[in-house]
C-alpha cells in the first residue's frame, strides 16, 4: 500500500471522526514508513511472533495520533485509549491467517 | 511507473515520501486547528465517505431493528405511560400560556414593552426538526456527534440541539446529508446560562470530559449553591432563553485563588440519546424585530 493511500484514507478517518485535518493521516503515513522498512524482516517471522512487533507499530501510530491531539490542547487520554493497539496485537495473527486463506499467497505486510 | 516491477525501486525513497507527507499533514493540521482554513475540504471528504459511513453501520442499523422488534412488546404499556405523561405536560403548558399572558401584560404595565414580548413570541413559535443521531466518533479528544440532518434537510450552522431534558450541543459542521453537533461536553464549547436562583449570568464551558461543564471565572464569594439549576441566557442569540442545561454538582472555593472552581453535570443525556430536536435559529427571526443597540453590542 503507498503512502498516498494511507494519506487518503487518513484524511478520510479524520472527517469521519470529526478530528483535526492531518491527524490521522500523518499516524498513517508514519506506519507505512515503518512497514515499509521493516515489512521484509517482518516477513521472516511466522505471524504469532510478528504480532508483538505489529502491536508496536500501532503503538507508535496512536502515540503519533495522541502527540497531534495534545499539541492542540486537548488532555491526555486515560490508558484504556491504547488498549486498541493490544487488539490490534491480539488480532494480527487471526487476521493474517484470513487474509492469508483467502488471498492464498504470502502474508501481506502490508495489511494493518 | 505501474508497468515497473516492484522490486526496481523508483521515485523517491520510503523516508523521502514520509517527509513530503508529513509536511502536508503537519500544514493541514495548523491549517485547520488555528486559521480553520479547510471547510470545503471537509466537507467534500464528507460526502465521499457518507456512503462508506453507512455500509460501516448496518450491522448497528441491524442490531438496533432487531432491539426495536423486541421492544414492540412493550408498546402497549408504553403507550399507556407516554398519554399519562403528555396530559401531565399539557397541564404545565397550559399554565403556561396564562403565565406568559400574565407576564405580558405586566410588562406592559410596567412600560417594557416590545422586546420581551416578541421574546418570548420568538420562542413559543421556535420550529423543530427531529434527527436520529448517526453515530458517535470513536475519538476520545473531541465530543461530537453526527446527525442524519444536514443542509438538504434546510439545518444551518450554529442551530441548538436538544433533548427531552436541556440542550445537547450546537451544530458546528454540515454535509448535505449529515452534519456535525459539538457537544456540550467537548473542550471547546461554552453556553451563556443563567442561575434560576438569582439569575446569575455566567457562561458554562465543556472540560473535554464526559459528564463535566466548568463553569470559569467566577470568584470565590459568588452566590452559587450545590444543586443550583442552569439556563441559557439567550444572549449572544445561538440558545433561545430558559433552556435547562446543567446542575452544579460540585464547588471548591480556594481561598488563595482569585476564581472558584466549580463543577456542573449536564441535565440532557448528552452521551446517551438515539433521537434528539434540531432548534431553528433564533436570530433569524428575531433581528428584524429588533432594534436594541445593548443586545447588538452584547452580540459582537
Amino acid at each position: 500500500m503507498g503512502m498516498s493511500v494511507a494519506f487518503g484514507m487518513g484524511l478520510m478517518m479524520d472527517v469521519g471522526n470529526t478530528g483535526i485535518l492531518g491527524q490521522h493521516a500523518l499516524a498513517y503515513c508514519v506506519i507505512v514508513y515503518l512497514t515499509l522498512i521493516f515489512g521484509r524482516r517482518l516477513r521472516l517471522f511466522n505471524s504469532m511472533q510478528q504480532a508483538p512487533q505489529v502491536g508496536l507499530i500501532l503503538l507508535i501510530m496512536q502515540i503519533v495520533i495522541v502527540l497531534v491531539a495534545t499539541s492542540n490542547g486537548s488532555v491526555l487520554p486515560d490508558g484504556r485509549y491504547f488498549l486498541s493497539a493490544v487488539t490490534g496485537t491480539l488480532l494480527w495473527a487471526p487476521g493474517s491467517f484470513l487474509l492469508t486463506m483467502l488471498l492464498k499467497q504470502k502474508p501481506d505486510p502490508d495489511a494493518l | 511507473m505501474e508497468t515497473a516491477p516492484q522490486f526496481f525501486r523508483h521515485g523517491p525513497g520510503p523516508f523521502a515520501r514520509l517527509f513530503v507527507f508529513a509536511l502536508l499533514s503537519c500544514l493541514l493540521i495548523v491549517g485547520d486547528t488555528r486559521f480553520k482554513y479547510f471547510p470545503q475540504l471537509r466537507q467534500a471528504i464528507g460526502v465521499v465517505i457518507f456512503p462508506l459511513q453507512k455500509i460501516a453501520y448496518i450491522p448497528a442499523n441491524i442490531y438496533d431493528q432487531v432491539e426495536e422488534f423486541i421492544a414492540s412488546f412493550y408498546l402497549l404499556e408504553e403507550n399507556i405511560k407516554l398519554r399519562l405523561l403528555y396530559l401531565e405536560n399539557r397541564e404545565q403548558l397550559l399554565k403556561l400560556h396564562s403565565l406568559e399572558a400574565e407576564n405580558i401584560h405586566l410588562r406592559q404595565l410596567l412600560g417594557a414593552v416590545q422586546r420581551i414580548e416578541t421574546k418570548t413570541r420568538t420562542k413559543t413559535r421556535t420550529k423543530t426538526v427531529l434527527a436520529e443521531i448517526l453515530y458517535t466518533p470513536r475519538d476520545p479528544f473531541n465530543h461530537k456527534i453526527t446527525l442524519n440532518r444536514g443542509s438538504q434537510h434546510h439545518i444551518q450552522l450554529g442551530q441548538a440541539v436538544i433533548d427531552d431534558k436541556g440542550i445537547v450541543g450546537q451544530i458546528t459542521q454540515l454535509y448535505p446529508w449529515s452534519s456535525e453537533v459539538t457537544l456540550l461536553t467537548d473542550r471547546d464549547h461554552s453556553v451563556p446560562v443563567q442561575v434560576v436562583r438569582n439569575s446569575l449570568r455566567s457562561v458554562v464551558s465543556g472540560t473535554g470530559k464526559n459528564n463535566q461543564l466548568e463553569l470559569r471565572y467566577l470568584s470565590v464569594n459568588t452566590d452559587i449553591q450545590q444543586g443550583d439549576l442552569l439556563v441559557t441566557s439567550g444572549i449572544g442569540g445561538v440558545y433561545p432563553p430558559g433552556i435547562p442545561v446543567a446542575t452544579v454538582q460540585r464547588i471548591e472555593r480556594d481561598p488563595t485563588g482569585d476564581f472558584a472552581q466549580i463543577i456542573s453535570t449536564p441535565i440532557a443525556g448528552v452521551d446517551r440519546n438515539r433521537q434528539v430536536l434540531i432548534l431553528s435559529l433564533v436570530q433569524s427571526e428575531s433581528n428584524d424585530v429588533l432594534e436594541l443597540p445593548a443586545i447588538e453590542s452584547g452580540k459582537k
